[in-house]
């Protein structure tokens, strides 16, 4: 089995965040205490979930000749997307707090909530796209040639930057009316335009096409 | 980040990026491009390797480079390219300023 690095301190502050907006409500607003419960909970439930499922993987031939190579990469992608969700569901229970409060009214923190989470799903994309030119694949599990799998990741990398730019950009600066309409048409091109890149890609087999 | 903007400050670092985004490599084919010596291409390898911009894997005896660059990464790279700072490979028009980085 592979010992999988630890994940980043930035990481694992992130997952306290909720956790502690989460119990603060339940002293608050007891009345909800259930759902406030299952917020906290969420992200360490399934940081757990992949921590189990990576260490059953790990003892299986093929998952044994895949992890080695990639486990730091996929732990420094892990991190990342545990900060964004953790800051994801610590967002509205922060609102929520304040709402509680005094500090706002609940129209205020619904729009904070909203405004606040979707750009942090478009940084997210950002993130996501600006590291998946990284992601390798063994040299010997290679299906297709490795310089089409390396322009269509670049391509596909790039195209969820602009997404996710777009996208933060949009809820940043747009009225929530507005935003949303528009938010969810990059996000819909964001993610149809790369898989269309990889169907022609994947019908044309191996090419070599330029940058 | 440090790493990274030390790797690419070089131009032969840069160039051996360029060559790498075209498709991965051995160290051989690498090396028919330029006319430094191959402890010195070794280094400059193992320069990118440390930034994490390439990543090397062993076949027998054959050593393949391959491009391991962040979306950030490859835009940093095209912007010193864009600023007049590429480099030529040796088997075409070589620009009358480029430096001779022959070692003895």
């Amino acid at each position: 089995m592979t010992k999988q690095p630890a994940l980043s301190s930035l990481a694992l502050t992130a997952m306290a965040l909720p956790v502690i907006a989460g119990a603060w409500l339940c002293f608050v607003r007891p009345e909800r205490a259930g759902l406030w419960v299952l917020a906290m909970l969420f992200v360490p439930a399934v940081r757990l979930g992949i921590r189990t499922a990576s260490r059953a993987l790990g003892t299986t031939r093929i998952g044994a000749a895949i992890l080695p190579a990639r486990t730091v990469d996929a732990q420094k992608m892990l991190s990342g997307a545990i900060v964004v969700a953790s800051l994801v569901v610590a967002l509205p229970l922060a609102a929520n707090l304040a709402d509680a409060l005094g500090l706002i009214d609940a129209s205020g923190a619904h729009a904070i909530a909203t405004r606040w989470t979707n750009v942090l799903a478009g940084g997210y994309f950002v993130f996501h796209g600006n590291r998946l030119p990284k992601i390798l694949t063994p040299l010997s599990g290679a299906r297709h040639d490795l310089a089409t799998m390396q322009t269509v990741q670049f391509r596909t990398g790039r195209l969820y930057v602009l997404a996710g730019s777009a996208y933060a950009v949009v809820w940043l600066v747009l009225p929530a009316h507005l935003a949303q309409p528009y938010g969810l048409a990059i996000m819909v091109t964001g993610i149809l335009v790369p898989s269309a890149i990889l169907r022609s890609y994947a019908r044309r087999g191996v090419a070599h096409p330029g940058r | 980040m440090n790493k990274v903007f030390k790797a690419l400050s070089d131009p032969t670092r840069r160039r051996v990026l360029q060559l790498l985004r075209q498709r991965p490599m051995t160290a051989g084919e690498l090396s028919s491009h330029f006319e430094i010596s191959k402890p010195t291409l070794s280094a400059h390898f193992a320069t990118l390797r440390e930034a994490d911009l390439i990543a090397a894997e062993k076949t027998g005896t054959t050593i393949t480079y391959r491009l391991k660059m962040s979306v950030l990464e490859d835009a940093l790279l095209s912007f010193t390219q864009t600023f007049g700072l590429e480099f030529k490979d040796r088997t075409s028009d070589r620009p009358a300023t480029e430096p001779r980085e022959r070692e003895t």
